[in-house]
């Protein structure tokens, strides 16, 4: 610790006395927290690191060093305000340096939430930590380039430290859960407002905006997938069930649920809070109810109970709303609202030795034991459970008319016991999540579910196949309640078993990745390290590692293909098909048409390394000539375009109508003159024959006009000798 | 039909009766007419007659013997029989011109043994000419072939192997086509045969 900060002294000695002076109270900041600092899992190399790392604007058409405006200390970095995976450092802005900045460093392999993070961007919005601005850095843990996003730092402390904290009293505590319930309308509202939902409110991710503590404003929500780094606690049962990549964007009642879980467990920071298995908490969560679960026995007959019992109803449409928390702030009594308890079944089904009462509860434990679950739905136990029993006859008739059709596609589908299981749990309980093999995903989570499973090397097979076989869209069905909203999901899960169908490039997977996914990077094995976003960065990127990539290899592989064709919303199909062509010339000239189309939409010019390296393929499209001395001139002509940067000129070059006409005509030309020499000595080779007709002819001929010749000229002789 | 295209045809067939009737009349009155222009040439030109007959023995030989439709044996034969004889007629037409003279000429053995020596050289062209000539066409059409298979090569540096093609495609062609034509054929000959009732 005592070395970092004389080599931080040292290295400010050049620097100004702001700065200086910003820095050693980071140093100081870190000193106080001394425990949490020297269990920061740093690398020591870039914490003895002392120069700073200038944030480039990504969203900027080209990197220039005019806007690196901000500095970001690698070797100082901020523990308290960590958020999941994304770690926080130490942040300058170089224009208004006395401003307190952190930036959090984005995990290479979790897309971020970009749509979100651009909306917020550079806006004060109440009760919210403002994003100052966001870029890339290189970043030396990472060994490649990282989304840094700028935050403005809370004056406060963080929530989670002032409950855990002894010197506060219980009623203090209690007051300041309020003051979270009434910032959190606000802040929830002006979110709302952006079509944003928040999705990632805990302890640690809640600050004192002031350094009095009368304020509150909510963390990040922006550097992971909605609700990944969330704990179970957290989240709502439907989305605590899916996997942690594919929560789903949610709505503000899932907010509204995070808060009073958040307030539920900060709460039980001062007593006993009971620790569950992490799959035990959505299971008691489903058989005792969330607020059973959240709430300790102390608080539930304390007057803040009645708010958070509401906050934290199960059924989403018996959860309170943000107008509900406003009344009930304001001292007004909401009306208790009857809530309806699930039914229950007279008699209980057994399921792997534990007899069950509820659909919820049964359909939980079929999703965990797939292989017995089959076993119960083919042997007709469940539909006779769900008539007799449960007497819900419109469940047993669901129930046996997708087994039915299930079993009639069962030569077709490859994994019909999947897929039947699969659909009788929506059926059973349409809000959960799909459940399909080993994933399960939210209808609005498969998206970051999909690139949650690619950019960690996983198989995204299982995702594409539940697609495929309708899963989506039978889930969408089944939960009609918004039907224009259904309808859009409906097309878009539509669009991507079309993307899925095709398997040329900028299809297939990759396309669904990017598609559903703005936030996630271009994954291409070119430029993965480049941690592109934004189709201006594409072309700028590929001309700058240019000189330090392999360059016998095409600048358009299936990924790129896919994001430019997610990005750029021109029609793209025939530059895409002709990439995807078997020929190799026309795959070529494909290529470079389409990195044309993005350089005349972006204005980019002057890609010097781009074009010697495009320029370096493009032997395969100059083959389309037949005229070996055409391809010559063209040839001969490409290092003086490769010099210009200019990929329009070469595509000129290289696919001029006027030279393809050219060439046409000269080909047939010769082509027919071929043909007629070929039919000449065909000819001359029978006729040239000794023992031909016409050689016999000809001689013969010859003869006869000699022999006539000779007689001429005797007869001559003596007529002249007379 | 009609009557009026039925009496047509009666009309065509018997113009056509009347002018084939012409031709064979024509051909019969052919010898006639020859036997009557050889009768006065003879009457008229006896001496010459009997120094022709004599001196051009080899040529209606030659023009016996050749069987091909362009008589080119004969007509070397004759040409060099004629150089031969034209010393005679020369002196026959030049001198008295008489049957006694023409007759003096065929005994005289030197001028016989000229006419049908150069005869004989007319049969020796005939038979060593041809066979030099076919040498000679032979070595025009290799240097010719050459010259077509150096303009072909030219055409496939310019314009690469493809240019060629056209043949493999016109022979690809013409195969499919006799292919077509034998198999158009051979339906032909099954419907003929299933129609006679042989094939079942």
């Amino acid at each position: 610790m005592a070395d970092t900060e004389n080599k931080l002294d040292s290295d400010l000695e050049s620097g100004s006395n702001l700065k200086e002076n910003k820095l050693t109270e980071a140093s100081s900041a870190r000193t106080s927290e001394q425990n949490s600092q020297t269990s920061a899992e740093i690398n020591d190399d870039i914490i003895t690191s002392q120069k700073p790392i200038p944030l480039i604007k990504i969203d900027a058409k080209t990197p220039s060093s005019a806007i690196e405006r901000y500095d970001v200390y690698p070797s100082l970095p901020l523990p308290e305000y960590d958020s999941g995976i994304a770690k926080a450092f130490t942040a300058i802005d170089k224009m208004q340096p006395d401003l307190l900045l952190f930036c959090l460093i984005c995990y290479p392999n979790i897309p971020i939430r970009l749509d979100e993070l651009r909306k917020l961007s550079g806006k004060s919005i109440g009760h919210n930590i403002l994003v100052e601005n966001y870029g890339n850095l290189d970043w030396p843990l990472h060994e490649q380039q990282c989304l840094g996003i700028i935050f403005q730092r809370p004056t406060g402390q963080s929530i989670d430290k002032y409950f855990k904290s002894e010197e506060f009293s219980d009623q203090e505590k209690l007051e300041k859960a309020k003051l979270i319930l009434l910032s959190s309308i606000s802040a929830l509202r002006n979110l709302n407002k952006l079509g944003i939902t928040h999705r990632s409110i805990r302890p640690s991710n809640v600050f004192f905006s002031d350094s009095n503590g009368e304020d509150i404003i909510f963390g990040e929500c922006v550097t992971t997938p909605p609700g990944f780094s969330q704990s179970l606690e957290l989240e709502t049962i439907e989305r605590g069930i899916a996997d942690e990549g594919s929560r789903g964007n949610g709505d503000v009642s899932d907010d509204i649920y995070a808060v009073a879980a958040t307030i539920s467990i900060l709460l039980q920071n001062t007593g006993s809070f009971p620790t569950f298995a992490s799959e035990q908490i959505s299971f008691n969560k489903i058989i005792k109810g969330s607020f059973n679960i959240l709430v300790g026995e102390r608080h539930k007959s304390q007057k803040i109970s009645k708010v958070l019992e509401g906050m934290l109803q199960d059924k989403i449409e018996e959860r309170w709303n943000l107008n509900d928390i406003e009344l009930w702030l304001g001292g007004e009594t909401i009306t208790p609202r009857v809530y309806e308890k699930e039914t229950r079944a007279s008699q209980g089904l057994t399921f792997d030795g534990i007899e069950y009462f509820t659909k919820s509860t049964l359909a939980y434990s079929m999703s965990q034991n797939r292989s017995k679950a089959v076993e119960i739905i083919k042997s007709g136990a469940l539909t006779k459970w769900s008539e007799k029993s449960l007497k819900d006859k419109v469940l047993a008739s669901k129930i046996s008319q997708v087994t039915d059709d299930t079993t009639v596609q069962k030569d077709r589908a490859k994994y019909a016991d999947e897929l039947l299981l699969s659909k009788i749990l929506i059926v059973m309980c349409p809000t959960y999540p799909i459940s399909y093999k080993n994933i399960l995903y939210t209808s609005d989570g498969f998206g970051s579910g999909l690139a949650i499973e690619l950019l960690r090397g996983g198989d995204a097979k299982t995702y594409t196949e539940s697609v495929s076989l309708g899963l989506l869209n039978f889930s969408f069905q089944l939960n009609s309640n918004d039907k224009i909203k259904n309808e859009d999901r409906i097309e878009i899960a539509n669009q991507i078993n079309r993307y899925l169908q095709k398997a040329g490039p900028g299809f297939g997977v990759e396309r669904c990745l990017y598609e559903l996914n703005p936030g996630c990077p271009c994954q291409s094995p070119i430029i993965i390290k480049e941690n592109i976003f934004f189709s201006s960065m594409l072309l700028p990127t590929l001309d700058k590692i240019a000189g330090t990539t392999n360059t016998q290899k095409s600048p358009i592989d299936r990924h790129i293909a896919a994001f430019i064709a997610s990005k750029i919303n021109d029609d793209l199909e025939q530059y895409l098909s002709e990439i995807g062509d078997f020929d190799k010339s026309i795959q070529t000239l494909g290529m470079l048409k389409l990195l044309v189309h993005i350089q005349k939409n972006l204005s980019s010019t002057h890609l010097l390394g781009l074009a010697k390296w495009v320029g370096g393929l493009m032997a395969p499209a100059i083959r389309i000539y037949n005229s070996r001395k055409l391809r010559k001139d063209i040839e001969s002509g490409i290092p003086q375009i490769i010099r210009n940067g200019n990929l329009g000129e070469l595509l000129k070059l290289i696919d001029d109508p006027s030279h393809k006409e050219e060439d046409q005509l000269g080909y047939q030309t010769a082509m027919n003159e071929f043909k007629e020499a070929e039919e000449t000595i065909l000819k001359t080779e029978t006729n040239s024959d000794p023992e031909s007709e016409v050689a016999v002819k000809t001689s013969r001929q010859a003869a006869s006009v000699l022999s006539i010749l000779i007689m001429i000229f005797i007869s001559s002789l003596i007529l002249l000798d007379n | 039909m009609t009557e009026e295209q039925n009496n047509k045809e009666e009309i065509g067939s018997k113009v056509e009766n009347v002018a084939d009737g012409d031709e064979p009349k024509k051909k019969a009155l052919q010898p006639l007419l020859w036997v009557i222009f050889i009768a006065i040439i003879i009457l008229t030109f006896p001496e010459t007659v009997i120094l022709l007959f004599v001196g051009m023995l080899p040529t209606f030989v030659a023009f016996i013997i050749d069987r091909s439709p362009q008589k080119y044996l004969t007509c070397c034969v004759c040409a060099m029989n004629i150089t031969g004889v034209f010393p005679g007629i020369y002196e026959l037409w030049t001198t008295q011109n008489n049957i006694s003279l023409a007759l003096k000429i065929v005994t005289n053995i030197f001028d016989l043994s000229l006419m049908y020596l150069s005869a004989a050289i007319g049969w020796f062209i005939y038979s060593v000419v041809p066979p030099m000539i076919r040498v000679f066409i032979k070595v025009i059409g290799q240097q010719r072939i050459n010259l077509l298979r150096g303009q072909q090569q030219n055409l496939v540096q310019e314009w690469g192997k493809n240019v060629a093609n056209i043949i493999s495609e016109t022979k690809t062609e013409k195969n499919s086509s006799s292919h077509e034509i034998n198999g158009e054929i051979k339906k032909d000959s099954t419907i003929t045969e299933s129609s006679t009732g042989v094939v079942e």
